[in-house]
């Protein structure tokens, strides 16, 4: 096994933060299922996705990974299997999205996160396909795809503005929290 | 702001038009996969993989079975939608109606679709 920990970065620091980004990412899904209601059907604002991409940015990739799991997991446990293999299945898919793009090109935050939804969105759609076994669950897709454009550009947003704090507040200096 | 990021934009052109483009080539996509199918059209419920029923979106009424308690569909002005699900996620009801090919309406939590046919899937009559 590799080490999940970033190099010069103590334990216990490692524990409060991946605890704390969690702990975010559940209350933020917990928070958009309440006003999820008032969009059209099956779309979300995919605020918890904020939090992986700090991660992915702020800590790193195991740990961003290991964070979608968790996700997962916490849906999983509150809205049934269902939902969880769906949130599993969208959530891979934007993490390797999200991923690679930050990794490997400097493309603009708000891209990176249209991007990332639009994954997210399809991976939902492929895991509904095996799950229901008929392609009509792609007559969701343009629908989901033009809201993963909004919610992708206020993720984006939102990402951006909130990663200095991020740094500056809990991950001390950032160099240090990335390997 | 110091860090390794720092190059990284919220937004620039290039990118906007990237957006637009992948939407605009989506959507073609699925103007082309969804052709509107004119003549008869019948829904087809099936839950967890298995055809429930086929009915015709001519006749309007609301229908419930037993095999999907809690679950009424109505069919009104040839379009179908689901009125009411105890399922509590509602995406399904919020679909809202659907009345052309390719369109579909989707209940996770009970595996429920409904679909849409043409005319063209599958003979009328068979002659012999």
């Amino acid at each position: 096994m590799t080490e999940l920990k970033p190099k010069g970065v103590s334990a216990a620091r490692f524990v409060a933060v991946m605890g704390l980004l969690f702990a975010v990412s559940a209350a933020l899904n917990w928070l958009e299922s309440l006003f999820s209601a008032f969009l059209p059907a099956g779309m979300r604002v995919g605020l918890s996705n904020i939090v992986i991409m700090a991660a992915i940015l702020c800590v790193n990739l195991p740990g961003a990974l290991l964070l979608t799991v968790l996700k997962a997991g916490f849906v999983f446990l509150t809205r049934g299997a269902v939902a969880g293999v769906m949130s599993l299945c969208g959530g891979l898919a934007a993490f390797a999205v999200t991923a690679v793009l930050f990794r490997r090109t400097k493309a603009s935050y708000i891209l990176i996160s249209v991007l990332g939804a639009a994954a997210h969105s399809l991976g939902q759609l492929c895991a509904a396909r095996l799950i229901l076994g008929t392609m009509s669950v792609f007559a969701y897709a343009p629908v989901l795809m033009a809201g993963s454009a909004a919610a992708g550009v206020v993720t984006g947003i939102v990402l951006k503005a909130v990663l200095p704090l991020l740094e500056t507040r809990f991950l001390e200096a950032r160099g240090k929290m990335r390997k | 702001m110091e860090n390794k990021d720092g190059g990284r934009k919220l937004i620039c052109k290039r990118d906007i038009f990237i957006i637009v483009l992948l939407i605009a080539v989506f959507c073609a996509v699925f103007a082309v996969w969804r052709k509107t199918g004119g003549g008869a059209l019948t829904a087809v419920i099936t839950a967890d993989k298995d055809v429930i029923d086929r009915i015709s979106l001519d006749k309007d009424g609301d229908i419930e079975y037993p095999e999907l308690p809690g679950v009424i569909f109505r069919v009104e002005n040839g379009t179908v939608r689901i009125l009411q699900n105890d399922c509590g996620v509602l995406t399904c009801v919020r679909t809202g109606a659907i009345s052309r090919k390719g369109e579909a309406i989707i209940c996770m939590p009970k595996k429920i679709v409904v679909e849409i046919e043409g005319e063209s899937e599958g003979p009328d009559v068979v002659l012999r």
